[in-house]
């Protein structure tokens, strides 16, 4: 049973890393604390495991304690430093990242960037985002659609082939 | 409509998902079960301190006053800790009696002098501590290192027999541990020690260093993450090793 627990969780780490990685990533644009919040919450999921597996959603309970612990320790951090007027320049070359995907989920406000990356990234529903952050489905439902159309503004700009709707039937 | 895909029909959202689709973290599973183990450390730090009960401003004072009652409790509620440092620190169960009586034998002496709050009273304690340990380390003509594999165990075992932090950390390779941890900078591997085999937590060793928490944090990371690299190189043969779970392994909730 205990190895069934153990070569579970890796399973369990090997499925899960990559999405909660990168809704870390571009909810923070900070590279280390999206693989040090990604770390410490499976860390922990690890030694709650059995709280986890009977979990409805066991990803959303790693996504839970890993934008907590960012919060707690690395935004709180990051607060001392950005107490002065924000860096004009966005951090993209260091990421690595489409510089204009950085630029927009940056212009976002935190909250909207939050449920937008959880959506994108982490593959929840709108009802599961809320349900973790702990918020009314139509405060996130909100969130969700004002972020989406800022970045349809900031990503399409008529350039788009398939027009700034972007439909196609 | 809460479970209908959300993103894909859109340009903008698929841009997004494109750019950040090939990232992984780095973190591999060994150094996620590192990260447990000192998790675990850390919560079972909270516990010992919901029982630290050197509750009270006027318990502090009465310490202050060296009345022997006062005195004794403040013994207790931080010799397991600073005992367990000192095992990590010097591999050495008579050495770290020693040491651990020394620092409470300073300690009383100067605690006329300690003027923080009560919650500041373990800080301080490992402040004082941290200066014995290397007043001692002075002394020794030699500055060997000690094998850390076995230290750990000692400390672990010294901090309660079947306890799964310990048994966390002995699914390290003992070989590997000592070299990794050997080839640390300094004050990596002084965090690490100071988090894993004390048990204190990150807000704790930034008092006893006299760094930020975010600072320590920082190390701890780092500290971690080179251990995960080292292990890596380790083994090359075998890649990416498999868990093992450790003998034993229980979650940690009760039962």
């Amino acid at each position: 049973v205990k190895a069934d627990a153990s070569e579970a969780f890796a399973l369990f780490y090997k499925d899960h890393r990559g999405p909660v990685f990168r809704a870390l990533l571009a909810g923070t644009l900070n590279r280390p604390a999206a693989e040090d919040a990604t770390a410490e919450a499976f860390a922990r999921a690890f030694v709650h495991w059995e709280a986890v597996v009977i979990h409805p959603n066991p990803r959303a309970w790693v996504l839970r304690v890993a934008w907590n612990y960012y919060t707690s320790s690395w935004r709180a951090w990051e607060g001392r430093w950005v107490a002065d007027p924000p860096a004009p320049s966005a951090p993209a070359p260091e990421l690595g990242i489409d510089p204009d995907v950085v630029e927009a989920i940056g212009a976002l406000p935190r909250g909207q960037r939050r449920v937008l990356v959880l959506v994108a990234f982490a593959e929840l529903t709108p009802a599961e985002v809320a349900e973790l952050l702990g918020k009314a489905h139509g405060t996130v439902r909100g969130q969700l659609s004002r972020a989406r159309a800022a970045l349809r503004r900031a990503l399409d700009d008529g350039s788009s082939p398939q027009g700034p709707e972007g439909r196609d039937g | 409509m809460a479970n209908q895909p959300h993103g894909h029909d859109d340009p903008a959202m698929r841009r997004l998902q494109r750019a950040f689709a090939e990232e992984e973290p780095s973190t591999d599973l060994p150094e996620v079960l590192w990260r447990a183990a000192t998790y675990l450390a850390a919560l079972r730090d909270a516990d010992a301190q919901a029982t630290r009960v050197v509750a009270s401003a006027a318990e502090l004072a009465a310490a202050r006053r060296r009345e022997p009652a006062a005195v004794s409790r403040v013994y207790t509620a931080y010799a397991p800790a600073l005992f367990r440092f000192f095992m990590a620190a010097v591999g050495d169960r008579h050495t770290a009696e020693e040491l651990t009586g020394k620092v409470f034998t300073s300690a009383i002496e100067a605690l006329p002098g300690f003027r923080g709050p009560v919650e500041a009273l373990g800080g301080w304690l490992f402040r004082i501590a941290r200066h014995d340990l290397y007043d001692h380390r002075r002394r020794q003509a030699r500055a060997r290192m000690e094998p850390l594999q076995e230290v750990l165990e000692e400390a672990a075992a010294a901090a309660g027999a079947a306890d799964p932090a310990a048994l966390a950390l002995q699914r390290v390779e003992p070989g590997w541990l000592r070299a990794a941890l050997q080839q640390l900078p300094a004050d990596q591997r002084e965090v690490l020690l100071l988090m894993m085999a004390a048990g204190l937590t990150a807000p704790e060793v930034a008092g006893v260093l006299n760094k930020t928490p975010g600072a320590v944090k920082a190390l701890q990371h780092r500290g971690l993450a080179s251990l995960a690299r080292l292990l890596r190189r380790h083994d090359p043969a075998k890649g990416p090793q498999p868990p093992h779970p450790p003998p034993g392994w229980q979650p940690s909730t009760k039962q």
